[in-house]
């Protein structure tokens, strides 16, 4: 490669090369990720005219009843999207198989040979307390059912026309609507089956290995050598996995990520990571590959489901906080780190892990770096959590509480999980509306990701080799996993919007619970997992403290998120109850 | 990468701090955990929740939620029935990501050099 020192000419130094696309990191996270979702095509969407059969059968049940009246919801409008909701292409034989083939340990409480084992007599047990827990919630949905139908029969009877009448139909059919909830989550408890799962991770394991292997192989690593060193790296994320799914740190929304990280750093800095697992801490190579999934699951219709108020709360907001802390972080705080600086904004005004992890990808950040942000992101998350329900009880009007404290809470705690326990704790609404503007953020993802990558590749290196670079070296540098996130991010939006125009919930059928939850997510968990563990193995604790001097990165999170914080509720409040209050009334 | 060539502290002393802190979470995970889960206003709350309706808390991503999309499925049906004109791409809809590109693209520009 040529150079001159001209900082004023434009430089193109580096060179396209077809060979790259087998023999660089970026590209065979591509390949790998576009393996899996690819297999997800063949497997489900031969079946896409038995789900559409089931939906169009469903119609014809519950179409008519669900849009007998726009005054309130009817129990049919309720069943019609249950029975929509119920119907799930990865329910076939080869689905099930694979769901069972990556499954991850188990939940436990004190006993965590519970995550991998559970015998006949134990499984019976459990069912047993399940069933009667069932049967007693059962028989109260039953009752408020045929409340709710007495009350909706009496409103229809005025032909909905009576406001009393049909508040009071209203009335029931929430009520109905409580017991129903609690039946279902109680039913769903009851499917208990015996399990063994060692077997199925040693599989799994093997399987992993040889899948990242090939890769390595073909970008001239020893495929031996790999293998022997995934060992390691994947006991460790099974075993963060099993901290993880422990009953207490469940609650406390202390996930995978944090004990991958906590695990691999306290193998590093206490006895050492073993030199042969070296081969296999190949964060990158796991991080970019889980990527290409995650943007599957980025659909671009998702972003209509809660219309324009949603948009304005999520998409407006969100690169606002981002632009306006990064520059806090570059002229106040003084950051010394670009990177950090744009993976702490990510986190925090984005959606958290996720988000931290595409933005560090993307701008090329140190380990110790992403670690850093996702370890502010996981801390603030477990006590905003706690605290901003109980500010929401305490000082939101009672009749504000649900729709704009779940989108408060929606548009400003980081992790989806920690989003849902706060948003049930207030209630079923304020649980829906957190949870899909916390949905709509993780749909920006995409979008941050590619203007993070673009920024970085023609500013910020620019500025750093202080030589202006030509359109070639832009596409040299430009991290190529990105444009394999965006591309199956596209591709499967597409797709998702094509089924639906065939009939309504053949998208969420064959795409989100087939291609996505039935292929991508099975082992995108895992690939972040390996990830983290490889971050972990990899990282100094002297290291982690430089990033640290001064407290800098707590200052800029802090600012950021109390700006996020005052910036969401405002535009929350505007949209939901100034601007749009008769979408508001529809929620 | 940090290859991490010689342990950080002596064999043993590693292995022991490794133990330690080994115990000491699982310590937390099934005693102080739970301990102190009445003595923090509202976690024990959450933590019913949380297992009534088999929320995974630790989660990131909302394709981990169920209730991500029975809202998504909930709010979007109840827009289309009660509000039909408010659903789609409807002009403000798109004035709103109009409007977040616009942010990103001179926001972008304009950060400090």
């Amino acid at each position: 490669m040529g150079e001159q020192s001209d900082s004023q000419v434009v430089m193109d130094v580096g060179k396209w090369e077809w060979s790259e696309l087998i023999k660089k990191e970026d590209w065979w996270a591509v390949w790998l990720g576009f393996f899996i979702l690819l297999m997800g095509v063949l497997i489900y969407f031969p079946h896409a005219g038995e789900m559409k059969a089931k939906l169009t059968e469903i119609e014809g049940k519950y179409l008519a009843d669900a849009e007998k009246t726009d005054k309130f919801k009817t129990i049919g409008w309720y069943q019609l999207n249950d029975a929509r909701a119920g119907v799930k292409v990865n329910s076939i034989p080869a689905g099930k198989w694979l769901k069972k083939f990556s499954t991850k340990p188990h939940g436990w409480k004190s006993n965590p040979l519970d995550a991998f084992f559970m015998t006949q007599e134990a499984a019976d047990a459990k069912m047993a307390s399940a069933v009667a827990k069932y049967e007693k919630v059962k028989v109260t949905e039953e009752a408020t059912l045929a409340a709710a139908q007495a009350a909706e029969a009496t409103a229809e009877a005025a032909g909905f026309n009576d406001t009393a009448l049909n508040e009071a139909a209203k009335t029931s059919i929430a009520d109905w609507r409580n017991a129903w909830l609690s039946s279902s989550k109680a039913k769903a408890k009851t499917k208990v089956s015996p399990y063994n799962q060692v077997g199925w991770l040693i599989l799994l394991g093997i399987g992993f290995a040889v899948f990242f292997g090939v890769g390595m192989a073909a970008m001239g690593k020893s495929f031996k050598e790999f293998v022997i060193g995934f060992s390691f790296v994947y006991l460790v994320a099974v075993l963060a996995y099993l901290a993880s799914s422990q009953a207490t740190m469940k609650t406390y929304g202390v996930g995978y990520a944090f004990w991958a990280i906590f695990g691999g750093m306290l193998i590093s800095n206490t006895v050492g990571t073993p030199k042969w697992a070296m081969p296999a801490v190949q964060t990158e190579y796991y991080i970019k590959t889980g990527l290409v999934l995650l943007g599957a699951s980025i659909l671009f219709e998702k972003i209509i489901t809660i219309g324009t108020a949603g948009i304005f709360v999520a998409w407006v907001v969100t690169p606002t906080v981002w632009l306006v802390t990064y520059w806090f972080g570059q002229k106040i705080v003084k950051m010394p780190s670009k990177r950090l600086n744009a993976t702490i904004c990510s986190d925090m005004s984005v959606c958290g892990v996720s988000a931290a992890i595409a933005t560090a990808a993307a701008c090329k950040a140190k380990k110790e770096e992403l670690t850093l942000a996702v370890g502010l992101s996981l801390v603030f998350t477990s006590i905003m959590m706690i605290v901003m329900p109980a500010i929401i009880k305490a000082t939101f009007p009672v009749d504000k509480q649900l729709i704009l404290g779940g989108a408060w809470m929606g548009g400003t705690i980081d992790a989806t999980g920690a989003v849902a326990a706060a948003g049930a704790f207030l209630g079923e609404k304020a649980l829906y509306v957190a949870a899909t503007i916390k949905m709509i953020q993780n749909v920006l993802i995409g979008v941050i990701a590619f203007c993070v990558a673009l920024y970085f590749t023609t500013r910020v290196e620019v500025e750093e080799t202080g030589r202006k670079v030509g359109p070639m070296e832009i596409w040299f540098r430009f991290p190529k996993f990105v444009l394999g996130f965006i591309g199956a991010s596209i591709i499967f939006s597409l797709i998702y919007t094509s089924f639906n125009s065939q009939v309504a919930g053949l998208g969420p059928a064959m795409i989100d619970q087939g291609v996505v939850k039935g292929m991508g997510d099975l082992f995108r968990g895992w690939f972040f997992a390996l990830s983290f563990v490889s971050i972990g193995l990899a990282t100094n604790f002297r290291e982690l403290k430089e990033h640290f001097v001064g407290g800098k990165p707590l200052i800029l999170y802090a600012f950021g998120q109390s700006f996020n914080l005052c910036l969401t509720l405002i535009v929350a409040y505007i949209m939901f109850y100034l601007v749009f209050p008769e979408l508001t009334a529809t929620i | 990468m940090n290859s991490n060539d010689k342990p950080q502290m002596g064999l043993i002393k590693g292995w022991a701090v490794l133990l330690s802190v080994c115990c000491f979470v699982y310590l937390f995970a099934v005693k102080i955990g739970p301990w102190l889960l009445p003595h923090i206003w509202g976690l024990e709350k959450i933590a019913e929740v949380v297992e009534e309706q088999n929320i995974d808390a630790g989660a990131y991503y909302y394709t981990e939620i169920e209730g991500a999309y029975q809202g998504q499925q909930y709010l979007s049906q109840s827009l289309q029935l009660m509000a039909p004109d408010q659903y789609g791409l409807t002009l403000p809809f798109l004035l709103g990501i109009a409007l977040c590109l616009l942010i990103l693209y001179f926001g972008m520009k304009s950060l400090p050099r």
